[in-house]
């Protein structure tokens, strides 16, 4: 009786309890900024107040503010099609260039997957300003195509990267039982492998879209007119006025901006771990 | 029994899949033309959008070049001026004590976190999911949320440490040239964090647990386990997420931006934000290129060999 | 507030109808026609939104008027770096641009703008001439407009200084004073000293108020070398230790309106947006049911045993040279410069954005609020960073790499002595101007 009691608390202390420390540390600044966008001004400038809690009344002023007097949504849904169009086409052109990769030796292939890994040491910083001259030859700019188009650069990589090592675990048995049955390249990509590597497209997915729906630098340059901004830069332009900050929009927008995210991440968690399991280990 | 059924349905396409796909299958007969076919897109995209871009970069680093303008060839003229300045070599110094400091951190308590993570049952999904979140919200946003709670005067940080009669004055997090180092790494690991701990966490879940259980019948403790099952086996995925955090820690540019533009006196610049300021505020491109770029050989050579040793002991 | 909210709203809406967008989801490129013309100008957000509104309605009335459609775009001041210097490379972008802080783009970006030789001449009769001509011309040119500054005045908390025996200051010695005095019950005086565009204005204040300066009238001897300056950082090193706190070598340029309106500190060197924004969220004292801005007063800025001079952001306007509609943009910005139109737009912005044309400095917004009365005197003592020598490329780049709040602080903290800090700052400075030295 008493053992079973002990194997009940016995984790409380080795595991719940030392969790706990890492659990608050990652979710402290994130309702630090939830109730920061609550707070009235009054409340949020006093250094007297206790900042762990809002005392004086709920505002949804700062919601406010962002929904009637800038243009947030029209940003919100831009940063959607933006980051949308821009994984999928990432997903797909890695696809196709982790299998060959991963499975097929070809002149080129070595040097050609070490390439896409050196993309990663090009700086961004500077990346950007050559980049600018391509996009406006392209006849891009001031459209949300710049971003469709660039978004990929530093997405491809990843996701091929990713792939090559979830498609390295799957037997290969599988693949040849069909190629032997007749089917071609193309055909066991889409019909043997890609249903057994579904976690990992989850997972490389799940990975373009968080960087395309972060991505600042590039939503920044390459896109100016104040309705097809996207969501970071638009929130940055409005209510960041000279040495006045927006403290409360600023974090209404950064909580309403991380929605759709974690929305995503709920219902794609466990896809995410067992997807990395494969494709970042091999 | 998955294999099985998986075969069964290869078995069923290949009877279905002799339609229209037939003459890209005959296109694609060939492996070598197929493979090329297959990494056509990704070659081209990357060619056009990263190599030249890269290539000119490149050329700035080696020319005179200001913003707007080509240049002219210098040779390695920049980097010779750069590390007599001593700004630089207090940006190079920052750099690695940064990238050193917050990898050291993010591989512990990374480590930790997912040796935890992978024992908890309850509330697995919650736990998992909410240790994940720093590194899923916008960095953009979520460095101002930091920024705003070292903020000297409304610190929550301060007024919680001085409510708990822990000091009794404010802690300069950011005036302080070596606190403000520290901050920026604190948040550095905050971010990272995450990815490392469940990524190691993926890397836990594919240690088969019969090497566990022979470690524990030939005797080994937690501790033995850990020394000579889990890290050996982790080494691969260990060495992948490290390569990969190290270029990204060391080539941070908004944690730094945000909280302190490079200062207290330089002591928190890093070749991010020290390129930026020389290459966009002053419009020396070839200059700013010549930082940004200053570690690459080095970056390069590391990078290969670390893929090579990688590749080596996952094929074996 | 809800009125207000309905017409930014409106306001929204008539700008994207007139921006011809047909709508988000669409292509995501406004449909060009050969037919109209198109202006496009790039400006960043003004610390008085109604700067902006204002700016608007000029530019869509003058479009109105000239037939031409036009695309006012509003970015954060941080982002308009980045901005500038992907349009040179790229050639392309707006037509009109806001420049600055600082009239360094001029050098910067010689090659890039047009010339406003004709803009400058025309304009500036009809508002009483140019404050000081010879600061804005570039290598002998217009290649843009000074736009607007936010002078600085120093904000004093009239409460505390009664409670410490002391009138409104005059002098930087009077301040060292009241500082300390401030500081002995909690409210020291408070001046950014790390990486921002304050702590370059106020302690290039204090090098000019003790006869220091960091470049000579011929624009390229270091000057920072001098008795003058070791005296201006004694003085600095004394305010730092006696009369503020530590955290200013953390500032950034909103940190001082924080610090006065979160009722600590007794008095900031800031433009009066500190006020403004205390005014509008009716911040109390702390402890007390008195709202900040009544408590608050705006001094000159201050004199040093030598001078009283003081800097602030130059904001600019240019036009870019590849831009295909330089006529077009030259006629906009003649129509803004008309004298009716920059009173309107110093009128929307509280006396925030004061233009350097001598007409508008005496703007009745300046006695609308007896907070305002000092800021013209402010105007006619500032000059740009680099006074005595003129403003360069490199001139801007020291402001860019912080030199000399570094120096200050470095001297401050006693991470050097003063002799150490002036060498160094004046090696970084030489190397600046020697890189910079035009091989042609």
């Amino acid at each position: 009786m008493s053992r079973s009691r002990a194997r009940q608390i016995r984790p409380l202390f080795t595991l719940y309890l030392p969790v706990m420390p890492f659990v608050l540390f990652a979710l402290f600044p994130l309702y630090f900024m939830l109730i920061t966008s609550f707070k009235k001004n009054a409340e949020l400038y006093d250094p007297s107040s206790i900042p762990f809690l809002i005392q004086r009344g709920v505002t949804f002023g700062h919601y406010q503010l962002l929904s009637n007097e800038t243009l947030f949504w029209s940003w919100f849904v831009n940063s959607l099609i933006v980051s949308v169009a821009a994984t999928v086409i990432s997903v797909v052109i890695g696809i196709l260039a982790a299998y060959p990769l991963a499975r097929m030796r070809f002149l080129g292939g070595d040097s050609f997957g070490m390439a896409i890994f050196i993309t990663y040491l090009v700086p961004p910083s500077l990346l950007f300003l050559p980049l600018s001259t391509v996009v406006n030859r392209l006849g891009l700019s001031d459209s949300l195509w710049s971003l469709v188009v660039t978004y990929p650069t530093f997405l491809v990589p990843f996701c091929t990267w990713l792939l090559m090592g979830y498609f390295r675990t799957v037997p290969k048995e599988i693949e040849e039982c069909a190629m032997l049955d007749g089917c071609g390249r193309l055909q066991t990509l889409l019909r043997i492998l890609l249903p057994v590597a579904v976690p990992g497209v989850i997972c490389a997915a799940l990975f373009a879209f968080t960087l395309s729906w972060n991505e600042f630098l590039y939503a920044l340059v390459f896109v100016s007119p104040a309705e097809l901004k996207t969501m970071t830069v638009g929130v940055f332009s409005e209510l960041i006025r000279g040495d006045i900050y927006y403290w409360g929009g600023l974090m209404a927008g950064a909580c309403i901006g991380s929605l759709p995210i974690v929305v995503a991440y709920v219902f794609f968690l466990d896809y995410y771990v067992s997807g990395l399991t494969a494709g970042a280990v091999k | 029994m998955r294999l099985e059924t998986l075969n069964e349905g290869a078995a069923k396409t290949a009877v279905r899949g002799e339609t229209p796909t037939r003459w890209l299958s005959r296109a694609l007969a060939s492996d070598t033309s197929a493979a090329y076919a297959f990494v056509a897109p990704a070659f081209f995209l990357l060619l056009f959008l990263v190599a030249y871009p890269f290539v000119l970069s490149l050329w700035f680093s080696l020319s005179d070049a200001r913003v707007g303008e080509t240049g002219s060839f210098v040779g390695l003229d920049n980097f010779r001026r750069l590390l007599g300045s001593s700004i630089f070599i207090q940006t190079l110094q920052n750099s690695m004590v940064f990238t050193a400091a917050a990898l050291g951190l993010k591989t512990v308590l990374g480590m930790a976190l997912a040796l935890l993570l992978f024992r908890v049952a309850r509330f697995k999904r919650l736990i998992r999911g909410a240790v994940l979140l720093p590194f899923i919200v916008p960095t953009a946003l979520s460095t101002l949320v930091w920024w705003w709670m070292f903020e000297p005067m409304y610190s929550v940080v301060n007024w919680t440490l001085k409510g708990l009669h822990i000091v009794n004055h404010d802690i300069p997090w950011l005036p302080d040239p070596y606190l403000a180092m520290c901050t920026v790494v604190l948040v550095n690991t905050w971010r990272g964090l995450p990815f490392f701990a469940i990524t190691l966490l993926a890397g836990l879940v594919s240690i088969p647990r019969e090497l566990y259980e022979a470690a524990e019948s030939d005797g080994a403790g937690p501790v033995g386990r850990f020394w000579h099952v889990t890290l050996p086996l982790l080494q691969p995925v260990l060495a992948v997420v490290i390569l990969f955090s190290a270029i990204f820690t060391l080539a941070d540019f908004n944690i730094v931006y945000v909280l302190t533009k490079g200062g207290p006196m330089n002591m928190t610049h890093l070749f991010a934000t020290y390129s930026f300021a020389l290459g966009l505020q002053s419009g020396q491109v070839g200059q700013g290129a010549a930082v940004s770029l200053f570690l690459f050989p080095i970056l390069l050579a590391v990078v290969f060999v670390q893929l090579r040793l990688v590749r080596q002991s996952t094929t074996l | 507030m809800t009125s207000r909210g309905v017409s930014r709203r409106q306001f929204l809406r008539t700008s994207a109808g007139a921006a011809g967008v047909a709508g988000i989801l669409a292509s995501g490129r406004a449909p060009a026609t050969a037919q109209t013309r198109e202006l496009s100008f790039l400006t960043v957000a003004s610390f008085v939104p109604d700067t902006d509104k204002e700016l608007k309605r000029q530019f869509d009335e003058w479009g109105a008027k000239n037939k031409v459609k036009v695309r006012l775009d509003i970015i954060a001041h941080l982002q308009l770096v980045t901005k500038k210097a992907s349009e040179v490379q790229a050639r392309s972008g707006h037509d009109l641009t806001a420049l600055g802080p600082g009239l360094g783009d001029a050098d910067l970006y010689y090659d890039y703008l047009a010339d406003l030789n004709d803009v400058a001449t025309d304009v500036a009769p009809k508002n009483g001439g140019w404050l000081n001509e010879h600061d804005y011309l570039i290598r002998g040119k217009w290649k843009l407009l000074p736009w607007w500054m936010p002078p600085f005045p120093m904000a004093v908390r009239t409460d505390l200084l009664e409670k410490i025996g002391e009138k409104n200051p005059d002098t930087w010695e009077d301040w060292l004073r009241i500082g300390k005095k401030g500081k002995a019950i909690g409210h020291p005086f408070g001046t950014a000293m790390g990486h921002s565009a304050d702590a370059n204005v106020t302690l290039l204040s204090i090098m000019w108020s003790y006869g220091a300066s960091y470049v000579g009238k011929d624009g390229k001897t270091i000057t920072i070398n001098s008795k003058e300056t070791r005296t201006a950082m004694d003085f600095v090193k004394r305010l730092y230790t006696e009369a503020m706190d530590p955290e200013v070598l953390a500032w950034d340029d909103a940190s001082n309106n924080r610090c006065l309106n979160a009722g600590k500190c007794i008095g900031i060197h800031n433009p009066i947006s500190a006020y403004e924004s205390a005014k509008k969220d009716k911040v109390v004292v702390p402890g007390s049911q008195r709202e900040i801005a009544e408590v608050i007063d705006h001094v000159n800025t201050p004199r040093g045993p030598v001078d009283r001079k003081t800097t602030t952001g130059y904001w600019c306007v240019g036009v870019w040279n590849f831009s295909k509609n330089v006529d077009l943009a030259k006629d906009f910005l003649r129509y803004h410069f008309q004298p009716e139109n920059l009173n309107k737009w110093v009128e929307a912005g509280h006396g925030f954005n004061m233009p350097f044309l001598a007409n508008l400095t005496k703007h009745p917004v300046y006695k609308s609020d007896k907070q305002y009365r000092h800021i013209p005197d402010v105007a006619k003592v500032t000059v740009p960073p680099s006074w005595p020598g003129p403003t360069t490329a490199a001139s801007q780049q020291v402001l860019d790499l912080y030199i000399i709040p570094d120096m200050f602080a470095q001297y401050s903290t006693g991470k050097m002595t003063a002799d150490q800090a002036i060498a160094w700052a004046e090696k970084e400075m030489q190397e600046i101007y020697a890189g910079r030295r035009r091989k042609v």
